[in-house]
């Protein structure tokens, strides 16, 4: 058993095809271990969410993936038969979305819902299955589950349907779950809860999390090792700590800086990035982060810049990072 | 001396039973900013919809000035309305999709008859444009042609063209890419201390309230919980709800995680306002007394005031962290 | 392709249906009333291209002069329509509170009416004639106008930037007129487009059944009508009178469908 449960190598996606195609991701790398927690952090474009619908093959209709391998557990994904995905997602690897209302069936008792893949692909009885997802209520804390199992989404508020999305994503004991912006449409104070009931069950359940957000906040409290996304590639990776003391990347160096925190010294000005984030239908050349590179070099825009290690566990996609040039020419 | 504004036990019910507003009163100075924070359905947005005269006030006054809105003439209301503007989160509904750019952001100019013909309009369109880091070719542009950030500082310069007394900001970065937000935050900060402006801030997001704000309201459904200076509210928060606020701020940093306080489910919903005070049904230090009597607005220290039956009692820090301990 | 090539028919014809509209006295070879009692019921000839009926007139010059009268009533009922059901659409939507309430009521009521019936009833009420036909199929029009634009204003009153034009001191009436008014023109545009057609088709009913057009001034609905009632004396009259209806129907409704394709936001925004 090896220790990599999901390897994304030179992962590229495209909208459209031919002479309008739109190049979304260009070659994402990322691996995810068995049990760990890596917060995928990225602003609208930078294709965070679209790594995790290529890697569940869950792509929209307009995107495909033109190169790269996705290997979950020792199989790959890209060549997949639909079977063997319909397996994979129900059984290993789960999802959850921002909006929790719009994930759900609205005209469907929660209960049902989270018994639906349980009898599927579990293949439980119907009681056994009721009973299952009262216990699975429960365990991601939801008061009453009893009563509560014969609520309708509507009947419950945000922070409850989150709830009710981790225990329907976790009731196959999958391997992986895909959270994406799972606290952003939430309050601060249920945020927080939710936060905590991920990092618990991750331990509990020994459970691969990958979070996708834009909040190197959320990164903070829950991520193991981050992956910072830019321009629909990995511009650095890095373990946590290493990522918060010694952030490597000018982009995430300039993102962390602009993040109000409430420990942050009172300053009149923030530090900010120049610039916006371009739309993924005019992608700079080269690096895509040089038009607002404050540490910009002549190669910048024009050749890109690989993941390379600076220490055991941190890698940075930067020309004005690299010891020698020579490997580049 | 007459305050800039003031709102005075302000109340509005929606069809008949949702509380959304329940009693609130504070005031602002000139060039002050006051955030205004809270969770999603405190009523936050709400007072700052009665505030801009968007929907009227069930029970209340507000005077800008000493002047009673409420009581004023079409007439004078518009002359007011020249001094209170407005940023709104979304930077996609606030621009009419139908208006360029020039004509957005001199809108409020051509609505008070300050600005005649085309020529002029324009000019003074690409003046406005410059003060944000946008320029004259961007006059003709479609908003749908500016990213977020962009639409939002045609948002902010269409509030400051009537240069106001004050500016009412509801949640004006949080539709924003994280890099993009800082921009807008200096911005606003930079025009505040360019033209005197006081801001109403409304917002969710503590960070960025600590770093813009003068004063801190804490609203929970619908009434001002606490009310403070923002030194003494990030350094020594009195009630029990802004505590737990605080507490649920993201870590700045993986080593410093803070010990949270949880609340015990979600907030009620306005329709049943909870007897005493409305926050005990998920206060960590309830007692009987809290069930029974609501606790008033009431000073407990410089200028600091908070809605706690015990807010001088105990030392809340060390009584919260006790309590979830020993909690499940 | 296909969709475009029916869209290129159908403005062709239109733009044919409006030279005639336009410069009707000059291409008609006949006068439509002039009567003819030698010549009756006659087949198509090179003195009489689309024969003629039964008091021996011209069916082709009938027809042209026809189209003028169908299409004014035609493109006007609806335009009244638009103007006086959007107007009360827009403002239910905006001030709310009870003249809203009236308004939908009143329309809910005048929708459970089938247009037609609503015509006839209007014409019944005022008498047959070429202006109460016009004021018939308006009025049969109007609830459809007002509901899609109550629907759409109420949802464009949400915005911010109607917030911001009232929070800036924007009169009403203007900001009704340059922010609601632009943001909901797409989908009424294109319902007039398609009304235009039913009006037409209306305009036909009404006159078939003798209320609309009287006699001898010759309208599509009772060339028709007359057609009918003789056609064993000559089937031509009707037949060319229904083709022109079905294809000016038919017309309307493809541009109608491609302005809807042309308007729709999502796309347009590509």
């Amino acid at each position: 058993m090896t220790q990599q449960l999901l390897t994304i190598s030179d992962l590229q996606v495209a909208f459209g095809s031919g002479e309008n195609a739109v190049q979304a991701l260009r070659g994402v790398d990322l691996s995810v271990h068995r049990g760990e927690c890596l917060g995928l952090v990225g602003e609208s474009g930078s294709g965070k969410s679209l790594t995790a619908l290529a890697a569940m093959r869950l792509l929209p209709n307009a995107a495909r993936i033109n190169a790269g391998s996705v290997s979950f557990d020792g199989e790959e994904l890209t060549s997949a038969s639909r079977g063997k995905l319909e397996y994979l997602r129900g059984n290993d690897i789960s999802m959850i979305f921002q909006e929790p209302m719009s994930a759900l069936n609205p005209v469907m008792k929660v209960g049902d819902q989270i018994a639906a893949p349980l009898r599927k692909h579990m293949g439980l009885s119907p009681k056994a299955a009721r009973a299952r997802a009262i216990d699975q209520l429960a365990s991601v804390g939801i008061p009453d589950p009893q009563r509560r199992i014969d609520n309708y989404p509507h009947e419950m508020s945000g922070g409850m349907l989150q709830r009710v999305m981790i225990a329907m994503a976790l009731s196959c004991e999958p391997k992986l779950l895909i959270a994406d912006e799972p606290t952003t449409a939430l309050d601060v104070t249920i945020q927080a809860q939710i936060l905590d009931l991920l990092r618990s069950k991750q331990k509990e359940l020994d459970l691969a999390i990958i979070v996708i957000t834009h909040d190197f906040g959320v990164v903070a409290e829950i991520a193991d090792r981050v992956n910072v996304m830019y321009g629909g590639r990995i511009v650095e990776e890095a373990r946590v700590r290493d990522l918060f003391d010694s952030p490597q990347h000018p982009y995430s160096i300039g993102l962390l800086n602009a993040t109000p925190t409430l420990e942050m010294a009172e300053q009149r000005r923030l530090p900010a990035i120049g610039g916006a984030v371009p739309h993924i239908s005019e992608m700079p050349s080269g690096c895509a982060f040089h038009p607002r590179c404050p540490e910009r070099r002549s190669k910048c825009d024009s050749q890109v810049p690989k993941l390379d290690p600076v220490s055991p566990n941190q890698s940075v996609a930067c020309w004005a990072r690299r010891q020698s040039d020579d490997q580049a020419a | 001396m007459t305050k800039l504004l003031e709102a005075n036990d302000l109340r509005k019910v929606f069809g008949g039973a949702v509380r959304a507003v329940d009693g609130v009163s504070f005031s602002l100075d000139e060039r002050e900013t006051l955030a205004l924070v809270g969770e999603s359905g405190c009523g936050k947005s709400t007072v700052s919809r009665l505030i801009l005269r968007l929907t009227d006030p069930t029970e209340g006054t507000i005077r800008f000035e000493g002047q009673d809105m409420g009581r004023m003439s079409q007439r004078a209301l518009k002359e007011v309305r020249r001094e209170i503007q407005f940023v709104f989160q979304d930077p996609f509904s606030s621009l009419d999709p139908r208006m360029t750019a020039g004509d957005i952001v001199t809108e409020p100019l051509a609505v008070h008859g300050l600005i005649k013909g085309r020529a002029k309009r324009r000019d003074t369109a690409t003046d406005l444009l410059k003060t944000v880091g946008l320029s004259a070719k961007h006059v003709n542009n479609w908003p749908r042609q500016f990213s977020g950030g962009q639409r939002q500082r045609l948002g902010i310069i269409r509030a400051f063209a009537l240069g106001p007394r004050l500016i009412v900001a509801d949640e004006p970065v949080s539709a924003l890419d994280v890099s993009v937000r800082s921009q807008v935050i200096n911005i606003l900060q930079d025009m505040q201390e360019d033209k005197g402006t006081a801001y109403l801030f409304i917002s969710h997001d503590m960070a960025t309230v600590k770093h813009i704000a003068d004063r801190v309201a804490v609203m929970y459904l619908g009434k001002i919980v606490e009310l403070a200076p923002k030194s003494s509210f990030f350094s020594a928060p009195q009630h029990p709800y802004s505590e737990a606020l605080l507490s649920a701020v993201p870590a700045s940093h993986p080593d410093k995680r803070r010990e949270r306080i949880l609340l015990q489910g979600d907030p009620p919903s306005p329709v049943n306002i909870p007897s005493g005070c409305r926050f005990h049904t998920r206060c960590p230090l309830a007692q009987e007394l809290c069930k029974r009597e609501e606790p008033p607005l009431a000073q407990v220290a410089d200028n600091h005031a908070a809605a706690c039956h015990f807010a001088q009692a105990w030392p809340m820090r060390s009584r919260v962290a006790d309590t979830s301990a020993s909690g499940p | 392709m296909l969709d475009r090539i029916f869209l290129n028919l159908a403005l062709g014809f239109l733009s044919l249906i409006a030279i005639v509209v336009v410069f009707g006295d000059f291409i008609q070879p006949h006068d439509p009333l002039a009567q003819n009692f030698l010549s009756r019921d006659e087949g198509p000839s090179a003195e009489y291209w689309l024969g003629t009926d039964d008091f021996g007139r011209d069916v082709f010059s009938r027809i042209l002069e026809g189209t003028r009268l169908s299409m004014t009533i035609g493109l006007a009922s609806p335009l009244i329509a638009a103007v006086i059901g959007i107007g009360m659409g827009t403002t239910a939507a905006y001030f709310g509170g009870w003249a809203e309430r009236v308004i939908t009521r009143i329309t809910d009521m005048m929708m459970s009416f089938d247009p037609l019936l609503l015509g006839v009833l209007v014409v019944a009420l005022l008498g047959p004639g070429i202006l109460n036909l016009a004021v018939a199929i308006s009025f049969a029009l109007i609830p459809s106008f007002i509901r899609l634009s109550r629907a759409s204003a109420l949802s464009v009153r949400q915005e911010g930037y109607v917030d911001a034009a009232i929070a800036m001191g924007r009169p009403s009436y203007s900001t009704i007129l340059r922010h609601v008014l632009p943001n909901i023109s797409g989908p009424l545009v294109v319902m007039t487009t398609l009304w235009v057609g039913t009006a037409i088709r209306l305009e036909a009913t009404l006159s078939f059944i003798g209320l609309g057009a009287q006699p001898p001034a010759p309208s599509w609905g009772n060339i028709v009508r007359y057609g009918v009632q003789n056609i064993f004396g000559s089937p031509l009259p009707a037949l060319f009178a229904g083709l022109a209806i079905t294809l000016t129907v038919l017309s309307f409704n493809i541009l109608g469908d491609a302005l809807r394709d042309r308007l729709d936001p999502d796309r347009a925004a590509r």
